[in-house]
């Protein structure tokens, strides 16, 4: 076996090495996805998700082409990777990937818009940390 | 689940099951929860960090507590699955220990709700989900 020294640069994970921990983000993954929404000219927002707003199967008109709601969502799913705060809404609209309609198609754009706002951040792991393990559970 | 500060395990997951009240949802989502919690206590003790006390696991619902800790069969739990019950077992082997987190602290509501900017931008902080500071 070969030590490739330090890790930087893995499966679109960029990893930084700092004295006082280390730290995962993905800002070149996230750049590449709002191309490839082609949302690069639009404003960014604050939240991920409206509130108060239920999306379900059958409401509003069927995306003629599917596919790019497709990858943008498969390419979402892998970026709560060092992303949990959009888990949720990312959970949400892969619900309606084999019938993605347009008011679904917002919800990702919306996603996207909140990326562009955020893209430098990424899940820190201080050194100096307790090892003790702690959990929380919810349900909604 | 955090290992110290640091977020180590997340997941967000749609309810496979109905639910008759919300103490039954939450009260299943532990299980859940205390698997991993479990996993994680073996893995890490065999990496050589050993869990000495129990895992406090934090809920926001004082009834679904109730009903893990107190092994009464009661009317209103009966219809509960078996499987679920599982969590009585890992408190009384003292792997988790079972505490109570107000609603407002409670940092897994960004992966169960849409949030207002306020509580989101607090819970992000929370989750130590910051901007690689330039300094260090």
């Amino acid at each position: 076996m070969k030590d490739l020294a330090q890790l930087i640069y893995f499966l679109e994970l960029e990893v930084h090495h700092r004295s006082n921990g280390i730290f995962l983000k993905q800002q070149k993954y996230i750049q590449d996805l709002i191309k490839l929404a082609s949302l690069a000219e639009t404003t960014s927002v604050d939240t991920p998700i409206e509130v108060n707003v239920k999306y379900r199967k059958d409401e509003g008109d069927l995306l003629p082409d599917p596919t790019l709601y497709q990858r943008l969502v498969g390419s979402l799913i892998y970026l709560t990777t060092t992303r949990p705060d959009i888990s949720y809404v990312v959970h949400q609209v892969s619900q309606f990937m084999s019938s993605s309609r347009h008011l679904h198609f917002a919800a990702v754009r919306r996603i996207i818009r909140y990326l562009k706002g955020s893209s430098t951040r990424g899940l820190f792991f201080p050194k100096a940390s307790s090892l003790q393990l702690m959990a929380c559970s919810d349900a909604d | 689940m955090f290992l110290g500060d640091a977020l180590i395990s997340w997941k967000c997951k749609k309810q496979d099951r109905v639910s008759k009240s919300s103490t039954k949802a939450e009260y299943r989502s532990m299980p859940a929860a205390c698997a991993e919690v479990v996993w994680l206590r073996s893995l890490l003790d065999q990496l050589g960090f050993c869990q000495p006390t129990s895992t406090p696991l934090h809920a926001d619902n004082t009834s679904a507590i109730q009903i893990a800790a107190d092994p009464v069969f009661h009317e209103h739990t009966k219809h509960i699955e078996v499987d679920c019950h599982y969590i009585r077992e890992a408190l009384t082997t003292n792997f988790i220990s079972l505490l109570y987190i107000s609603i407002d602290l409670q940092v897994v509501d960004i992966f169960t709700k849409a949030m207002t900017r306020e509580c989101h931008q607090f819970l992000v902080g929370k989750l130590l989900l910051v901007d690689l500071p330039a300094s260090i």
